[in-house]
């Protein structure tokens, strides 16, 4: 007799727990792509900054040819990156009698991971009025 | 024994109850930041829309345009016989095309981008755009004539 009434109970908690396992298992994947969207948010963010950074940073050793100056003159104008973002910069010059080639490449990075790299480059011809010639 | 089993029952129906009531609540607060999330992840997706397509807008404008005029919250780019008016007015950023050397009038131009503000300086080799972007500004250097 006493068995026959609990089996009910019993099956109704089952069917509970189950339900909200099932729950838990849904929120857990729905905060966890949440989290996702968020991070990946932050870094299409940073990577549209770091991006109208480099044109401007292009646009000014297109004239100077001298990457320190550029970075300088674009950290005065621009403001500075997200502290998070770590610069590395290799400068390449080619010089000949009618002037220099500068190539300039920068490597954008967070903890670790690069978020943007370019290239460009300057011709300073001899004669000019920059300090390179 | 009767008593004790009603008892039992309520206790566990109520607990079954409790526990539904607390994961429903747990779902309401991950909807909540759900929501959050996104209105945060929209907010910002805008805003750098916003700002980034400006900034090129007028990059593009004044490297295709053959002489610049820096005017107060705009500027005239002349283009052979036409003038292409930026200006910044009620919160947009607007632009109207006019014959070259006519009186330049700010007003009465088309709202391009919704903005809080422009700023255009000329410097000795390059132009510095600011676009002010609901409170955030962003600044970025266009060359002149590169």
């Amino acid at each position: 007799m006493n068995i026959s009434n609990k089996r009910p109970l019993n099956l109704f908690f089952i069917e509970i727990i189950i339900a909200l396992l099932f729950f838990s298992i849904s929120g857990a994947v729905i905060l966890s792509v949440f989290a996702g969207a968020d991070r990946r948010s932050h870094k299409s963010e940073l990577l549209e900054s770091v991006m109208v950074y480099s044109q401007s940073i292009a646009e000014v050793y297109a004239v100077s040819g001298n990457a320190d100056e550029t970075l300088k003159t674009v950290e005065k104008e621009c403001g500075r990156l997200d502290e998070s973002i770590e610069l590395s910069k290799f400068e390449e010059k080619t010089e000949n009698t009618a002037g220099t080639l500068s190539k300039l490449t920068l490597r954008f990075t967070e903890d670790g991971e690069e978020i943007y790299k370019f290239t460009c480059s300057a011709y300073i011809q001899n004669g000019g009025n920059n300090e390179q010639t | 024994m009767k008593n004790y089993k009603n008892t039992s029952d309520t206790i566990t129906t109520v607990g079954s109850m409790l526990l539904f009531l607390l994961v429903a609540v747990c779902m309401m607060m991950i909807i909540a930041a759900a929501a959050g999330s996104y209105s945060r992840i929209s907010d910002n997706y805008e805003t750098n829309f916003t700002a980034s397509s400006s900034i090129r807008y007028i990059s593009n404008k004044i490297k295709s345009s053959d002489k610049v005029e820096i005017l107060n919250n705009g500027m005239v780019l002349e283009n052979g016989g036409t003038a292409n008016i930026i200006y910044y007015s009620d919160g947009g950023l607007y632009e109207k095309t006019v014959t070259a050397g006519t009186d330049y009038e700010i007003s009465g131009g088309e709202k391009i981008f919704e903005i809080n503000g422009v700023d255009i300086s000329d410097n000795a080799d390059y132009y510095k755009v600011t676009v002010n972007v609901s409170g955030e500004e962003y600044s970025a250097l266009i060359g002149k004539g590169t």
